[in-house]
């Protein structure tokens, strides 16, 4: 049977049909919805975790147990996850074990475009590249196969566009297998610097079989064509570089660590130019120039970006026999088109509060870095999940002429901010800390959480009080505030600002889009009242609309929030 | 058979359903099928195109000066994904009420060949009742036109195969609404 599928659909598919028992994940674009599909199929436990640390070391000891294992995350989430992973290929597994990473080059919704590809070399680890759906569902059985055979995690890396992409896909049952069971073996599972030793050298024997592996691997194939010019290449660019140079020679590598050197060799020595075609980092190329090779890659094609057809084409100009015309279509002026916060957002009135109060505001990774676009420019820096808090630790504890506040959601504040507050509480820094809590995970499309009470089958769970947690790490001043209330927050900030010490100050607020029933009729505009002072767009809210310098609610937008109620000083706004 | 499609507009407009619409549609005709969508942080507001290959391909994007059709829902949108059209493609733009097109463009896209359609699907798809059937209006003006090369009847079943079961009534009427007129566009067209 046949089923149209993107490439989180089919790996979700792939874990249902090659017996995965467990699988795990935090959410992350392009990633979540592998998890999400995968929560659909009954036989497959699936959670959410509270980091990509946690979930990778809970798979780990689901392995340990005996059951195929499944952890997914974006590419910067394998940086949370670094620790566990990289000792993890030492110790090797039980139950199969894969792990999902998908990059986002192009940076469509990420903070960089790091290769993960360079983990897979970093850590020691087989890596599998899918190009379309097909060949991603059929991969997380192979993953898992070669997990078991050479007992090692195996790292299925994707991106957005294999994510995100649909194809057709030919789904089959799924095959039972059983949980072996865990067995105490302490020298393969606690790493011991004396284990260790011992496990590092097996790794090395555990590569080398794998290295005779990829040889023989049958996705990693050569396809004839022309002899002039022959294409390495994997993963997504193997449809762009397939696209632009249909005649060309290819070597279409899907086991990319280790690579198959020998078949590498005998395609070299068989075309006239060989060039590596892919995406972001020389990855292949340089190890194909450390066997010896003569290739072309990153000295014609962009390292920086998502690639194309059309961005393959064009760099290889010249170097093959077709000439490409470029014909540009005329271009206007379009106006950009920012993601803003919705309107009747929670996260609008604290950050437009903020905004006036000329503080240094250390952000954090959510729907509330959209406000630090204009016109509420409510955010000074944003580096990673959980930054806000560290970083306005050390911003603080140098910068003590300014007043320096953190930012953070709910999400983000469990996945890694928790211990940032504990050192500020620790070493007494002078900060004032927001947490925006909306008790679900918003950007990445409304995933439940610690906070939420629900888990990823909808089932109730235990609630995170985020209030007591503050309480019992010892934060001095914890205040509560309702999200809408504009002159609440803006006299509770100020007074923690005075304060010398910790102090949390909780935001609380409903997500409008994912809980509709907190929306209500939208407002209205008393032309005559208004006075067209502008104090309402400072709000930035894509419901009051500027027509002749008066504002205009849009009523198709609007919620009925009332913060533009609050701002307005000539009552120009009614219910 | 070889077609390439662009489906363009913003968050809430419905591209994803019309997205649908046609790789099922390829699907049911037995064809390859290839989509993508980029939609990043289309709910809060943002662009939402979607790539559509059907027949033999390889990449799941569109290259530039290649698609054979482009829906566009919104002008600006319609404007950043006309360079997707080969010559002699044809591009379906929604207008809402009477917007008009910076000629500069128009005259270059006369240049290349590209037939331009513009066409108020939004005040259709309110006079039937429901803002939300501007996507179905628009695809059901397009088949009237005669010129894309689907027939009516398979896109209808389609329709019909992939609307909710409360919702296929009013689909319908708005399919059929967009196709009455494309019909008669095309019959003005001819005189």
């Amino acid at each position: 049977m046949n089923k149209f599928l993107s490439g989180n659909e089919a790996i979700a598919r792939g874990a249902y049909e090659y017996g995965v028992h467990f699988a795990i994940a935090y959410p992350g674009t392009p990633s979540t919805e592998i998890l999400e599909n995968i929560a659909k199929y009954k036989k497959i436990n699936s959670e959410w975790s509270i980091n990509e640390k946690v979930a990778y070391e809970s798979a780990w000891g689901a392995s340990l147990a005996g059951a195929r294992v499944l952890v997914a995350m974006k590419h910067v989430g394998l940086n949370v996850a670094a620790d566990p992973f990289v000792t993890s290929i030492y110790t090797g597994v039980n139950g199969g074990f894969v792990l999902v990473v998908a990059d986002d080059p192009g940076m469509w919704s990420s903070q960089n475009e790091q290769d993960d590809r360079n983990y897979a070399k970093f850590a020691k680890v087989p890596m599998l590249e899918p190009s379309d759906s097909q060949e991603t569902k059929n991969f997380v059985g192979e993953a898992l196969r070669i997990s078991e055979e050479f007992d090692i995690p195996v790292l299925l890396r994707i991106s957005t566009r294999i994510s995100h992409s649909k194809g057709i896909v030919e789904v089959g049952e799924r095959k039972e297998f059983s949980i072996k069971g865990y067995e105490k073996n302490t020298k393969k599972y606690t790493m011991l610097p004396a284990n260790a030793r011992a496990r590092r050298l097996d790794l090395k024997i555990r590569l080398e079989r794998l290295k005779k592996f990829s040889e023989k691997f049958e996705y990693n194939r050569l396809e004839w064509g022309e002899r002039d010019i022959g294409i390495i290449t994997a993963g997504i660019s193997y449809q762009y570089a397939k696209e632009a140079f249909p005649e060309a020679s290819f070597l279409k590598i899907s086991m990319t660590y280790p690579l198959p050197e020998d078949k590498i060799r005998e395609f070299a020595s068989k075309v006239k130019k060989l060039i590596v075609v892919e995406e972001l980092d020389p990855f292949m190329e340089e190890q194909i120039k450390a066997m010896g090779i003569q290739v072309e890659g990153k000295n014609l094609i962009s390292e920086i970006g998502e690639l194309s057809a059309e961005k393959v084409r064009e760099s290889l100009n010249g170097i093959t026999k077709l000439e490409v015309k470029s014909e540009k279509t005329k271009e206007v002026e379009i106006p950009k088109r920012p993601p803003i916060l919705c309107a009747g957002c929670p996260h609008r009135a604290i950050s437009y509060v903020l905004n006036r109060l000329k503080v240094v505001i250390s952000g954090d990774i959510g729907c509330y870095t959209l406000g630090a676009l204009p016109p509420l420019n409510a955010m000074d820096t944003c580096l990673c999940m959980g930054a806000s808090i560290s970083a306005a630790s050390g911003l603080s504890k140098i910068a003590t002429n300014k007043k320096v506040v953190g930012v953070i959601g709910d999400s983000t504040f469990i996945h890694s901010g928790i211990t940032g507050l504990i050192d500020c509480v620790y070493n007494k820094r002078d900060v004032t800390l927001c947490i925006l809590d909306n008790h679900i995970t918003a950007m990445t499309g409304h995933q439940v959480n610690p906070g939420t009470g629900l888990t990823l089958k909808g089932e109730q769970t235990n609630i995170l009080d985020i209030k007591a947690l503050c309480q019992a790490i010892g934060v001095p001043h914890i205040k509560v505030v309702d999200a809408l209330d504009i002159k609440k927050i803006r006299e509770v900030v100020k007074e923690e600002l005075d304060f010398k010490d910790v102090s949390v100050i909780i935001v609380r607020g409903n997500c409008i889009v994912y809980e509709k029933k907190y929306i209500n009729p939208p407002f209205k505009v008393i032309p005559e009242k208004c006075n067209e002072c502008g104090a309402c767009f400072n709000l930035g809210c894509p419901a009051i609309e500027k027509h002749n310098g008066k504002a205009v609610i849009n009523e198709v937008l609007c919620v009925g929030c009332g913060l533009c109620l609050q701002v307005c000083k000539f009552n120009a706004f009614t219910k | 058979m070889q077609t390439q499609i662009i489906l363009a507009g913003v968050g809430g407009q419905g591209i994803l359903f019309a997205s649908k619409l046609f790789s099922e549609l390829g699907l049911k005709l037995g064809l390859n099928v290839i989509s993508s969508e980029t939609h990043g942080m289309s709910q809060r507001g943002g662009s939402v195109i979607a790539h559509l290959k059907l027949g033999d391909f390889y990449g799941p994007l569109i290259m530039e000066n290649s698609a054979d059709i482009l829906y566009s829902f919104e002008k600006n949108e319609t404007y950043k994904t006309l360079k997707f059209l080969q010559k002699s493609g044809v591009c379906f733009a929604n207008t809402v009420g009477k917007s008009t097109f910076d000629k500069k463009i128009l005259s270059h896209l006369k240049e290349k060949g590209i037939i331009f359609k513009t066409f108020d699907a939004n005040s259709e798809a309110l006079k039937i009742g429901s803002a939300l059937t501007t996507n179905i209006v628009l695809i059901g003006y397009s088949v009237g036109t005669g010129l894309i090369p689907f027939e009516c009847k398979d896109i209808k079943e389609t329709l019909e195969s992939i609307s909710k079961k409360k919702f296929i009534p009013i689909n319908m009427t708005a399919f059929d609404r967009g196709f009455q007129l494309g019909c008669a566009n095309k019959l003005n067209s001819k005189e």
